[in-house]
């Protein structure tokens, strides 16, 4: 008899330009504002992203220490901020890193990347290793932009299998011209904050944050709010082109219709990847019809934290569980009308309905793509 | 008590080079022409990607049945510790050399992009995942637990690390067969 555990999610925490605070978040996405802001690139071409302020780097730095790097200190404060109201056990806690790029930062002031270990990826586990000292090595995954959803989906296995009593799924990236010139010279940059599912859209904004959510075999309410749990977790490939997403939404389509069936019906509601960018988002909806989820409440948020490439599956996953704790469904940022080949109902104010199930996806070069279900336990 | 599936490890390969970019470059370039493979798409990938494709060529030359499994019963899960810095380099050269960054070398700095490589290949559609660390030994048991996650029927995994510092290149591959 093998009696299922169920991966609850007992806390969660978003850092980025909005500051820390998780209720300003949520009050912030369903006012419907952003936190891009305009930024002009050294060529003198005009975009939207979203980074931390000084002030609120200088403050991080005063309360972690100067020895820390700064995706080590998004990291931290993110996961303090996750397990503050909680007793947490480190001996019997894993980290689990969502990155793509780390401590990329660093990479500008170096003659010899490789020769500066401080820039290595492990150096960004490590610096956690010291800090927490968690029962065993932090793991990294760097799986572009599915890398935050991925690790949900390994931590919440990690439970439900019994090899952990928590897991601490941690997704950070900063924002430098490195990624943002790379999209740039990819052509996949808007001009304007991103505007997902539109049919003025026209590329990605990026955007800089952490994100954290503890993940634990103890069925505790989401900050006091919602029983809720990540039931099911799939991870696709369907690359036929290293970065971009396939023409028919195989990947994702099959990634839905697993977890659907897993559950067998249809979720609630979906909380898309929507990047803003016409092939992304086309894919998507493509994928969403393929799966007969075209009629379900959607939405996606890239318009108010731009794409924060590995902490965008986390991130966007709490915001999933707290719209499953208020039955809201949030608007999409920068969606007026619609521009995809299937239409999709994405909503553009608040949507209040009873929510037992949320559905989030992730998208990302390299072909992943990752489709995680969060559920309410009404127990 | 947790039901262990058996995994069994059905083939592997062990490639090690040393030199520069360049000279492990014409290394595996030489394999790949000994090797008479016919895939253009392989000119264009950086280092990293080069030596796990090679790899998995001597791999499914060891092991032919992986080619006849279900796209979606094909797991690719890699582990390195310099994810894709070697690429990371070439970009940020770019940037404050002034040049113009590419699109060719800025899509190969992130690491998974070797999983991207063989789904493109080989048509497989199963889970697939990088994971950095620093020691070899920090990858153990992650293969199990993703099967438990999402089981599979094969799975190719390994160490794929490309280390410019010291000049070395190694693929430490494993195809994995459940049973």
């Amino acid at each position: 008899m093998n009696r299922m555990i169920n991966a609850y999610c007992i806390g969660g925490s978003i850092v980025n330009g909005w500051g820390t605070d998780l209720d300003i978040h949520w009050d912030n996405i369903l006012r419907n504002t952003t936190s891009l802001k305009h930024y002009t690139l050294p060529d003198g071409t005009a975009t939207y992203a979203s980074f931390l302020d000084n002030e609120q780097w200088e403050e991080l730095l005063t309360k972690y220490g100067h020895h820390y790097t700064k995706a080590a200190l998004l990291c931290i404060e993110a996961i303090n901020k996750a397990t503050e109201q909680l007793t947490i056990d480190w001996t019997t806690t894993t980290i689990v890193l969502a990155t793509t790029k780390g401590d990329i930062d660093l990479y500008a002031t170096l003659k010899t990347i490789n020769h500066n270990t401080l820039s290595f990826l492990p150096h960004l586990a490590a610096q956690l290793n010291v800090y927490y000292k968690p029962q065993k090595p932090v793991q990294i995954i760097s799986n572009a932009c599915i890398s935050g959803s991925q690790a949900i989906q390994f931590g919440a296995s990690q439970i439900r299998n019994g090899f952990a009593q928590t897991v601490i799924a941690c997704g950070v990236d900063l924002l430098t011209l490195f990624t943002l010139q790379g999209f740039q010279c990819l052509k996949a940059l808007s001009d304007k904050p991103a505007k997902p599912f539109d049919k003025d859209r026209n590329g990605v904004s990026l955007g800089e944050a952490a994100s954290a959510i503890v993940l634990s075999n103890n069925p505790l309410p989401f900050r006091d709010k919602a029983v809720v749990a990540c039931t099911h977790g799939i991870t696709t490939n369907d690359a036929n082109h290293i970065s971009g997403p396939s023409r028919t939404g195989e990947g994702l389509y099959k990634a839905m219709m697993s977890v659907n069936s897993g559950m067998n019906q249809l979720p609630d509601a979906v909380s898309l990847h929507g990047t803003g960018t016409l092939f992304n988002d086309d894919m998507e909806s493509i994928a969403m019809q393929r799966a007969g989820l075209e009629a379900i409440d959607c939405f996606g948020v890239k318009g108010a934290y731009g794409h924060t490439l590995g902490a965008a599956g986390v991130l966007e996953s709490i915001l999933s569980i707290y719209s499953l704790c208020f039955n809201i469904i949030p608007p999409t940022r920068g969606y007026s009308l619609s521009g995809t080949p299937a239409l999709l109902n994405v909503a553009k104010a608040p949507v209040l309905k009873p929510l037992n199930t949320v559905l989030k996806c992730s998208s990302g070069f390299g072909g992943g793509n990752c489709a995680l279900l969060f559920k309410k336990i009404n127990d | 008590m947790i039901e262990m599936k058996k995994l069994e490890e059905v083939a592997a390969i062990c490639l090690g080079f040393e030199g520069n970019v360049e000279h492990i470059s014409d290394n595996l370039t030489e394999l790949y022409r000994i090797r008479e493979i016919k895939y253009p798409k392989y000119f264009k990938m950086n280092l990293l990607c080069k030596l796990g494709f090679i790899a998995c060529d001597f791999l499914i030359e060891k092991h032919h049945e992986l080619l006849a499994a279900q796209p979606d019963e094909v797991a690719t899960i890699f582990f390195n510790k310099h994810a894709s810095l070697a690429s990371d380099h070439f970009h940020q050269h770019n940037l404050e050399a002034g040049e113009l960054p590419s699109p060719a070398v800025f899509v190969y700095t992130l690491p998974n992009i070797l999983n991207g490589e063989l789904a493109i290949r080989y048509g497989w559609t199963g889970f697939n995942s990088f994971f950095v660390m620093n020691e070899k030994i920090e990858a153990e048991g992650i293969v199990q637990q993703v099967y438990l996650s999402q089981p599979f029927k094969y799975c190719v995994a390994g160490w794929v690390d490309t280390d410019l510092a010291n000049e070395t290149a190694i693929a430490d591959l494993k195809l994995y067969k459940s049973i």
